[in-house]
């Protein structure tokens, strides 16, 4: 009983705090008496987001597919790169520095090529998503891989497994934790990397609604985008959170502690 | 009617072994060690903590490959016996997957090596050595003393023919470790696996052994190579036979000298 408030309230909290600073701003806004093209009350962005739903929702719709396709083969990608790496310690040597450096690269700068070479279609947009999740994912992976152990290889050496037989009770366990943390930090970077793709030119997707409506100086719709957007980002999050983590616990025990 | 031939028998010739350290300095641990025992029988290793039993075993499996020299289980190289899932093997650190149950840990190598009732000899043996109600535990839910006694199981489920034991026994109360020792004694007189046995037990390693060998200081060398001749079934009352008394005794002396030469 006393768990279950324990629970609730830690689960309200920042929701209540959230909603508190909301209104602080709403006050704060009202009294300075600021123009709404440059900061909109938080109640009529609230209530623009509720008017545009529908509008919002169909191109947000088309941002999601595109980010969950980078997702998908993006984390992919580096899930095999990371099993890849490593099988070969050449392999590994020499590309894993590359794409360990490679995260210093700002990609999300390439996106104008990226329009000049796909076009504006959603292909651009899905492989924008995907390049932003691939290396900070081939890097988490990688690590996981890594992780099989001597003990576990001299067992499964000591019965005659085969390379095949090790990779699927040893290697591929043993990564899992990494490769759902890996997701985790997908889940909000397929977004970014889907939208700063559509601001450099799309005719449709939230990154659209956005350049529209800052070009024609309308806040109030921006930041209603904006919201629907994030709370979208974040129910996506959350929900690969929670089954990454249902996942991943039967493979690692101390991961899994945070969890309950 | 034993028939002693090379291929009938595990022989190590000229084995040396040393670790590269991360010094990149070289540890020399095993030295020249040359020992032929025969096949179906049952050899002790006892010998100073740190000489390099452990090491010893794992190049007889072929788990490391021998700085120098060669080894032959029955005429074959070790990487090809494992290779044909013939060897079973309880190491010092206990191994386990924690995210397979107890049974499915020990159930393993007989799905590496595709046996066919493997779930039942698995079953069988996790029966035997006392785990029968822990099948579908966790690793992490049992004693150490239990995970043991799996390791056990593990290592004989898929049936090899030879078997290396690295202290299997040390997490057990004495009277547990009689009682399995007898068990391993009634499977190794119906199997006839060739086994080797690490202990720090001198009275066990007389108890179960064909021969028992005594490593030196490391860099190791095989200090005492005694058989112990016995006849099989061995009962329990051996533990108080005189004869019984007098080889533990030469054993510990030949031990005790291992420490007195320590450099
Ligand atoms: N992986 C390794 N790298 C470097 N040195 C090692 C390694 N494993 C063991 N050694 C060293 O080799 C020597 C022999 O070790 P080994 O484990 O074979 O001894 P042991 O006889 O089994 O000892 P114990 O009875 O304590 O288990 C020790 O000095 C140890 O420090
Ligand atoms: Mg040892």
């Amino acid at each position: 009983m006393k768990l279950e408030t324990a629970k609730l309230r830690q689960w309200l909290l920042p929701w209540a705090y959230f909603f508190g600073l909301l209104i602080a701003v709403e006050i704060v806004l009202r009294l300075l008496q600021t123009p709404e093209y440059l900061l909109p009350l938080p109640s009529k962005v609230f209530a623009g987001a509720a008017a545009k739903i529908a509008l919002i929702s169909e191109h947000l719709g088309i941002t999601f597919a595109e980010a969950i396709l980078g997702f998908a083969v993006g984390n992919l990608c580096a899930v095999v790169f990371g099993f890849l790496f490593s099988l070969w310690r050449p392999i590994r040597q020499g590309f894993y520095p590359i794409v360990v450096g490679m995260q210093a690269v700002p990609i999300v700068a390439i996106a104008p090529f990226i329009q000049i070479w796909f076009g504006p279609g959603i292909m651009g947009k899905a492989i924008m998503a995907g390049l932003i999740c691939y290396f900070p994912a081939t890097v988490i992976s990688t690590n996981g891989f890594a992780r099989a152990n001597r003990d576990g290889m001299f067992l499964l050496q000591s019965i005659g497994a085969s390379q095949w037989q090790i990779f699927k009770s040893l290697r591929l366990p043993s990564a899992i934790p990494s490769i759902m943390s890996a997701f985790q930090v997908s889940a909000s970077l397929c977004m970014i990397g889907a939208i700063v793709a559509e601001l450099s030119g799309a005719s449709e997707g939230v990154g659209y609604l956005i350049v529209r409506a800052s070009y024609e100086f309308r806040t109030v719709d921006l930041f209603a985008v904006l919201v629907v957007t994030s709370l979208a980002s974040f129910a996506f999050f959350k929900a690969v959170e929670f089954l990454s983590n249902v996942y991943a616990s039967k493979y690692s025990f101390s991961y899994a502690a945070p969890v309950k | 009617m034993k028939v002693t031939s090379a291929n009938s028998n595990v022989s190590a010739s000229q084995l040396s072994y040393a670790y590269k350290l991360t010094t990149g300095e070289s540890l020399a641990v095993l030295q020249d060690i040359s020992l032929t025992v025969e096949r179906g029988s049952f050899t002790s290793i006892v010998g100073p903590s740190g000489c390099g039993k452990t090491t010893l075993l794992l190049c007889i499996s072929g788990l490391l490959a021998p700085t120098k020299g060669s080894v032959a289980l029955d005429g074959l190289s070790p990487t090809i016996a494992r290779e044909q899932h013939k060897i079973g093997y309880v190491f010092q650190k206990p191994v386990f997957f924690e995210w397979l149950s107890i049974l499915e840990n020990t159930l393993l190598p007989a799905k590496v090596a595709g046996v066919a009732n493997g779930v039942d000899r698995a079953r069988l043996l996790l029966d035997r050595f006392g785990l029968g109600g822990f099948a579908e535990r966790y690793p992490h839910e049992l004693s150490g003393g239990m995970l043991s006694r799996a390791a056990l199981a593990r290592a004989l489920v898929h049936d090899p023919e030879y078997v290396f034991l690295d202290e299997a026994f040390n997490h057990l109360d004495e009277a547990l470790r009689e009682q399995i020792n007898e068990m391993l004694q009634e499977i190794w007189l119906d199997r006839k696996m060739t086994v080797f046995a690490i202990t720090h037990s001198i009275s066990e390693a007389v108890f179960l052994a064909d021969q028992v060998l005594v490593m030196s200081q490391k860099p190791s060398f095989v200090q005492l190579h005694r058989n112990i001749p016995f006849e099989r079934p061995r009962p329990r009352s051996l533990l108080r036979d005189q004869r019984y008394l007098e080889l533990v005794d030469e054993i510990r002396d030949a031990l005790k000298a291992t420490h007195t030469n320590e450099t």
